[in-house]
């Protein structure tokens, strides 16, 4: 199956096929200890996994599973740092970077704030290669985030101690999100407002479709805020009172993003159809500060 | 309250965790007192952080081996036990970097190791990525300098290089110390091959 001249393929399916594919070459390689065959399997196996993920969250965002989605690009952020430091091919020419590009954008566009984040004390580690001791004293020879006869090498905590949990700003696991969780029914329970998420994913008719964003600041008119009390915190987020903040400004000083569409939006989009309207307000909302370019 | 982040701190003072400080600490093996006394660099514990066994920052293995190598002919001790070693894994996606006690003859090597770091961490995490460390740099002619440093990579070199200064000779028949001379040999290398 040929990776490269369908690195666009937007069906799950074919994504599928292909990692089981090299899934088994990737075994094969290994059982027979053949390095070099089994690194590059490894390779189009993680290819063939972040771009079938990326097909996977796009569609979640288009059903409005949109934490499963933000989960889905942590994955993919994390498979393909993995792929940029283990270059068995020029990732260029799978066009990984742009890939990655495209996952920091979408996070970017999340509304989410607050992370939870746990300190941990790690007793005892051991390398997932070899299982010796990891520690100063000791050097099983391979080094974390290395891959090894198409097995990637990290690090196993196998004694710890949860020490305590934070609220954070910039977590390490981006899918501790503060204000999402599951009711006992399992289902997740989530009031964040991703209308910018489904403004951009409505006008791309495929998800490898490109898309560009610059992010900078713009005033936001008053009326759009007139349910937040002078005297509560700015909605600039500044930590100072609105009164004494923006409210003495021409408007609130928001993230601006501009977005530039390379492809046509689809056709069945109604171009008055704006996701994020307000119609309580009369307005649009945050979506607003929007400037689709298609 | 809203939740705020230190962007950029450096704190420079005097401290006392000199070698024999670290050496002479309840409990460490003969063994670890004799790699603390004769190494050229060493790596402390995290003292602040409360806890009762010798805890060092996650990544602290991979640091210093990746030291230990860089460093040539110096050689680098952990301040501890094996049995007593642990790492903590603390709050947000920040790198930290375990505490270290360098002589002054060193310094200017720590400061060329520590610029290569900073460039394997600029281009995994990019510019926009916070680093922590202390160095202690023992002064032969009073108590140690320790310089504590938060914020952005690029600047965390420069940063040493100018608050460790004063541990060096000042005054108009000093000579230029040796660490900036050897960190901008370096510069002037990379420059070359760009």
């Amino acid at each position: 199956m040929a990776l490269r001249e369908n690195l666009n393929n937007p069906t799950q399916a074919f994504w599928d096929e292909a990692h089981a594919e090299s899934v088994k070459v990737l075994r094969e390689a290994q059982a027979a200890q053949e390095a070099e065959r089994a690194n590059s399997a490894w390779f189009l196996n993680s290819v063939a996994e972040t771009r079938g993920r990326y097909v996977r969250c796009f569609a979640q965002i288009l059903a409005g599973k949109y934490y499963e989605a933000w989960c889905e690009l942590e994955r993919i952020e994390i498979a393909l740092r993995w792929l940029m430091t283990n270059r068995f091919y020029d990732p260029a020419t799978f066009a990984a970077q742009e890939l990655q590009l495209q996952v920091t954008q979408w996070q970017s566009l999340y509304p989410y704030k607050l992370f939870v984040s746990p300190a941990f004390l790690h007793k005892r580690k051991e390398c997932s290669i070899c299982h010796k001791v990891i520690n100063p004293w000791s050097d099983c020879g391979h080094e974390v985030g290395r891959v090894y006869v198409g097995e990637e090498c990290f690090h196993i905590v196998t004694e710890a101690e949860l020490l305590e949990v934070s609220l954070v700003l910039n977590p390490v696991q981006k899918y501790s999100v503060a204000n999402v969780g599951r009711d006992k029914a399992g289902d997740v329970v989530d009031e964040h407002d991703y209308s910018v998420v489904r403004f951009v994913a409505d006008r791309l008719a495929s998800p490898f479709d490109g898309w560009r964003m610059h992010w900078t600041y713009a005033y936001h008119p008053h009326e759009l805020f007139a349910q937040i009390n002078p005297d509560d915190g700015c909605p600039c987020e500044s930590g100072r009172a609105y009164k004494s903040c923006c409210l003495t400004r021409p408007g609130v000083i928001r993230p601006h993003a501009q977005i530039e569409f390379e492809k046509d939006p689809p056709a069945n989009l109604p171009s008055s159809v704006l996701a994020g309207y307000n119609a309580e307000l009369g307005s649009m909302s945050l979506i607003s500060t929007l400037d689709a370019k298609p | 309250m809203p939740l705020s982040t230190t962007i950029f701190r450096v704190d420079v003072s005097e401290t006392d965790g000199d070698r024999n400080y670290w050496a002479s600490q309840a409990g460490l093996s003969s063994d670890a007192v004799t790699a603390i006394r004769s190494a050229d660099i060493v790596l402390v514990p995290w003292e602040s952080r409360g806890a009762e066994r010798s805890t060092f920052p996650v990544g602290t293995t991979d640091f210093f081996r990746s030291l230990s190598r860089l460093l040539g002919e110096g050689t680098v001790a952990i301040a501890a036990d094996p049995a007593e070693y642990v790492e903590l894994a603390l709050h947000s996606n920040e790198t930290r970097w375990p505490s270290i006690l360098v002589n002054t003859v060193f310094l200017s090597a720590l400061a060329t190791v520590l610029g290569d770091e900073v460039e394997k961490l600029i281009s995994r995490s990019g510019p926009q990525a916070s680093i922590e460390l202390t160095v202690t740099v023992e002064n032969e002619r009073g108590k140690c300098v320790s310089v504590s440093y938060k914020g952005p990579p690029n600047r965390l070199v420069d940063t040493l290089v100018q608050e460790t200064a004063r541990c060096f000779p000042q005054g108009p028949d000093a000579k230029p110390s040796g660490h900036s001379t050897a960190l901008n040999s370096k510069r002037a290398e990379r420059a070359v091959h760009k």
